[in-house]
């Protein structure tokens, strides 16, 4: 369970400690464990901020945020983080980012076991049993995301965190991509929470129970809807025919009306800032 | 076509002026194996080789500069046999003298290798530990820029009054000269990992030995290799400057003996000499480089 309540955070001005201007203002929601939640918003709306907040990357200036009842006050050991691109220790290889992870998360396991673990995960996402031996940059860019999440899978932590982690994908991987993911959530021995962070409006709306709408400058919450049509809260992975049903197009369309008013709203006061980490 | 038979009418050029009669003269043996060999290694490249167009370019710089060097030289006799000695003759000094600078160039070597790899062994985990602390870096940075760009040959007369013998003070003296280039670009080195993947180690909640040695060390490597390739010259230069003052073996000993006597002849071979080491000593770091960062070639972005 994590509680957020309140929560605002700007950037400090370099060394003249003056406020910079708000990027997230007031945030609160509470998110269930166990629930697949996407923040929707356009770039630089504060929902990377946010996420960091949450990994306890960075501190919010006001607002408390917990975790399991507990306050948030440095990088955070329930969470696990996916980032667009950066996860994956480019100078090791892919199997070796997996076993640095696992051997520090279960030290007390022998090596044998912790290779069989980083294999058997590496093979659950779908990669060739090559990859193991090979660096970061030689996969393409869907491999690698899958790579990348296969480690935080493999470590166990109860609470995903994944920044556009499918932002720099092609269209198809994209699909594959997100697939997998429900896939491992909904089938995973582990009840994970899953916060997901995108600007894909489909994406949001094909993966989550519940999507939690950002507007812009400063950062805030216009929306906080849940997801209709998930059979017991989930669905079928690889199953888009959701996005036929009337309901569904309605929802959609309502997000859509809300994420549309937002950007103009932006272009319109003229303040188009790009400080977010994500595009 | 001209640009691909050009180095092939140098080596045609090169080859008449070694092998044209004169009275006296005999045939400049050395020079014409050099030549042949630097041809056949030039074919060899040129065929199967990368870069055709570079290789082309660097046996046409070659073989001018030998020609040159020979008609001058021993030729036309327009320069100053004395300074400028002919590539037979120093050719065959170089071979007759190698077992002599062989023999002093492992104690110049020793005193290269404690200085460098001392700054090595202290810089690079100091670096570290700055580039990663935000506030060591504030409080080191000060100091770093004022001492830093002091250039370390001005310490060896004071090293060697202060210091016991001349080892230590050169010792110490190419340490000062290696230290700030490696300190300095192994902090740049942290500094240039991405952000990014410096929060994806802190989510990873590693122990500090491993995040030392698994993230920091090897994520500031490539900026720690731009320090070392210029400590190694630097403390070379530093290694040579030193035996030229207050030594009494070593190779820049040799240069600097020699010409006190005006042997300029030995002079030019300790020089050659100095280059194919120096020319070594820098490939092997850009092996080692190309190895330990052979994750970078494997990009298909």
């Amino acid at each position: 369970m994590i509680s957020i309540r309140g929560v605002s955070f700007h950037y400090q001005n370099g060394a003249s400690k003056d406020a910079g201007p708000a990027v997230l203002d007031n945030i609160s929601a509470e998110i269930p464990a166990g629930q697949f939640v996407c923040v929707l918003g356009q770039s630089g709306c504060g929902k990377s901020t946010l996420l960091r907040l949450i990994a306890g990357l960075s501190l919010p200036q006001k607002g408390t945020l917990t975790i399991d009842g507990q306050a948030v006050s440095g990088p955070e050991r329930k969470c696990s983080v996916v980032f667009q691109d950066y996860s994956l220790f480019p100078w090791m290889t892919t199997g070796k980012n997996l076993t640095l992870a696992l051997r520090n998360a279960y030290p007390e396991k022998p090596r044998q076991e912790i290779r069989r673990i980083a294999e058997e995960y590496l093979a659950a996402v779908g990669l060739p049993e090559k990859c193991f031996h090979l660096f970061p940059g030689a996969l393409s860019g869907g491999m690698r995301q899958r790579a990348a999440i296969a480690r935080v899978l493999s470590v166990g932590s109860p609470l995903l965190l994944l920044d556009e982690p499918f932002g720099a994908l092609d269209p198809m991987n994209r699909l594959l991509l997100q697939d997998m993911l429900v896939k491992l959530w909904r089938d995973g021995g582990m009840k994970r929470t899953v916060i997901f962070v995108t600007h894909d409006v489909e994406e949001a709306v094909y993966l989550s129970q519940r999507i939690i709408v950002l507007g812009s400058s400063p950062g805030r919450i216009i929306a906080d809807r849940q997801v209709p049509h998930k059979i017991d809260g989930r669905h079928s992975a690889g199953d888009r025919s959701i996005f036929d049903l009337p309901e569904m197009k309605e929802f959609q369309n309502n997000l859509l009306t809300l994420y549309r008013e937002d950007i103009l709203r932006r272009l319109e006061s003229g303040s188009m800032q790009q400080n977010g980490t994500g595009i | 076509m001209l640009p691909h038979v050009l180095p092939h009418i140098l080596f045609a050029f090169l080859l008449a002026t070694l092998l044209y009669p004169a009275e006296g003269h005999l045939l400049p043996f050395r020079t014409l194996v050099l030549s042949v060999f630097i041809e056949s290694v030039f074919i060899i490249r040129h065929r199967w080789g990368a870069n055709k167009t570079a290789s082309r370019d660097v046996a046409s710089v070659l073989f001018t500069f030998l020609f040159l060097w020979e008609l001058l030289s021993d030729r036309l006799k327009c320069i100053d046999t004395m300074l400028f000695p002919a590539p037979e003759r120093i050719f065959t000094l170089f071979i007759s003298e190698l077992p002599d600078m062989l023999s002093g160039l492992g104690g110049s070597l020793i005193l290269l290798g404690s200085g460098y790899l001392s700054a090595l062994a202290t810089a690079v985990p100091f670096g570290l530990l700055v580039g990663w602390h935000k506030r060591l870096f504030n409080a080191v940075h000060p100091f770093a820029k004022v001492i830093g760009p002091i250039p370390p040959i001005v310490y060896i007369p004071y090293t060697i009054a202060l210091l016991p013998s001349f080892r230590s003070a050169s010792i110490f003296v190419i340490f000062a000269g290696a230290f700030f280039p490696l300190f300095v670009n192994t902090v740049n080195g942290v500094f240039s990992i991405p952000p990014a993947l410096l929060d994806a180690a802190r989510m990873l909640h590693l122990k500090k030995r491993v995040f030392f040695f698994y993230v920091l060390l090897p994520g500031a490597l490539p900026g720690i290799f731009t320090g070392a390739s210029l400590a190694l010259l630097l403390s070379f230069l530093l290694m040579t400057a030193a035996e030229l003052i207050g030594s009494t073996s070593g190779i820049g000993w040799y240069i600097k003996n020699f010409s006190d006597f005006a042997d300029y002849e030995r002079v030019i071979v300790g020089i050659l000499f100095i280059s194919i080491i120096i020319t070594l000593l820098t490939w092997l770091t850009e092996r080692l480089e190309k190895f330990l960062l052979r994750y970078r070639e494997v990009n298909n972005d």
